[in-house]
């Protein structure tokens, strides 16, 4: 995995926000086959809320989203400091959060105070340059049980996220 | 050099930023430190990107551009410009200005909503 030494948090990895900048990935345009992808792993797992989500430096931003409503689906984003998705960055790994309120960190997290999220599991959306850019993640209003073959399922669609995502690559010289 | 007086509020952050110098402004203290909050993310990622000195030139540009021609530096629509003028220096800059502009947008929706006191709560990132 490609990674800047000077930056030991990988959310502030400069190689990692290079690459989402060379992706395009805060643009504001709908990606429809983005969302088709999400669509299509909230449906396989029968679950109400869905996002992908790009960490970057200090805030992550949902270029698709799946169920969200109220004002953070009216921003399409958090600060960092409202963020689940920072912790599949940082890992490199799956997170699966059967009961957030039980979770020693997560329950003061003012997304699982505020907007009732009781299950939470996201996996890495990882490009083929070993950047985790952010999570395809899932969200429920009752804790839940994830299974290993739902993680697998969320793995298989943000593997095809990744792919869709990384299709961006050199749009911005392209635009320019 | 000429830099507009209410745009030295900004630097640094913190000391020289105080709330004597918004006092004019329309906001509350609490917005006023949501922003100040906000503009401190940003400036040190840049700093922590670019260098001190590199990202203290761009940040000096960025306020000249977003800042001049409006009341305050304290104000959010001048925070948005600062991101909107920070999305225009590619690579990581880009990539802060992005953040910014998340900020002041849930900065904006939460405080309408009167539930800005949520936007200091959340983990340490």
């Amino acid at each position: 995995m490609t990674s800047s030494p000077a930056f030991a948090d990988p959310v502030r990895d400069l190689h990692r926000l290079q690459e989402i900048y060379d992706l395009d990935l805060t643009s504001e345009e709908t990606d429809e086959g983005l969302q088709a992808i999400l669509e299509a792993a909230t449906t396989a797992l029968d679950i109400p809320v869905g996002l992908i989500s790009v960490v970057l430096d200090s805030a992550q931003y949902f270029p698709a989203m799946h169920g969200l409503s109220g004002w953070i689906a009216d921003v399409r984003g958090t600060p960092n400091q409202w963020s689940i998705c920072i912790r599949v960055v940082r890992s490199g790994e799956p997170l699966v959060v059967p009961e957030t309120h039980e979770h020693p960190q997560l329950c003061f997290n003012p997304i699982i105070l505020h907007d009732e999220v009781r299950a939470y599991a996201g996996v890495p959306l990882r490009t083929s340059r070993g950047h985790t850019l952010g999570s395809l993640c899932v969200l429920d209003v009752e804790p839940r049980e994830f299974s290993d073959e739902d993680i697998r399922t969320l793995e298989h669609w943000a593997d095809r996220a990744a792919a869709r995502l990384e299709e961006r690559r050199g749009r911005k010289r392209v635009g320019a | 050099m000429p830099f507009p007086e209410y745009n030295v509020a900004f630097e640094p952050f913190g000391e020289s930023m105080s709330l004597a110098d918004c006092s004019s402004n329309d906001i509350s203290t609490q917005e006023l430190e949501a922003l100040t909050l906000a503009c401190r993310h940003a400036r040190e990622s840049l700093t922590a990107f670019l260098g001190q000195e590199e990202a203290d030139t761009y940040w000096r540009r960025v306020l000249e551009r977003a800042c001049v021609g409006t009341q305050s530096a304290c104000h959010p629509e001048c925070v948005q410009r600062i991101a909107d003028a920070l999305r225009e220096i590619p690579g990581p800059p880009a990539i802060v200005g992005a953040s910014l502009a998340i900020h002041v947008r849930s900065y904006r929706l939460l405080s309408s909503a009167n539930k800005l006191e949520t936007y200091f709560e959340g983990e340490a990132s």
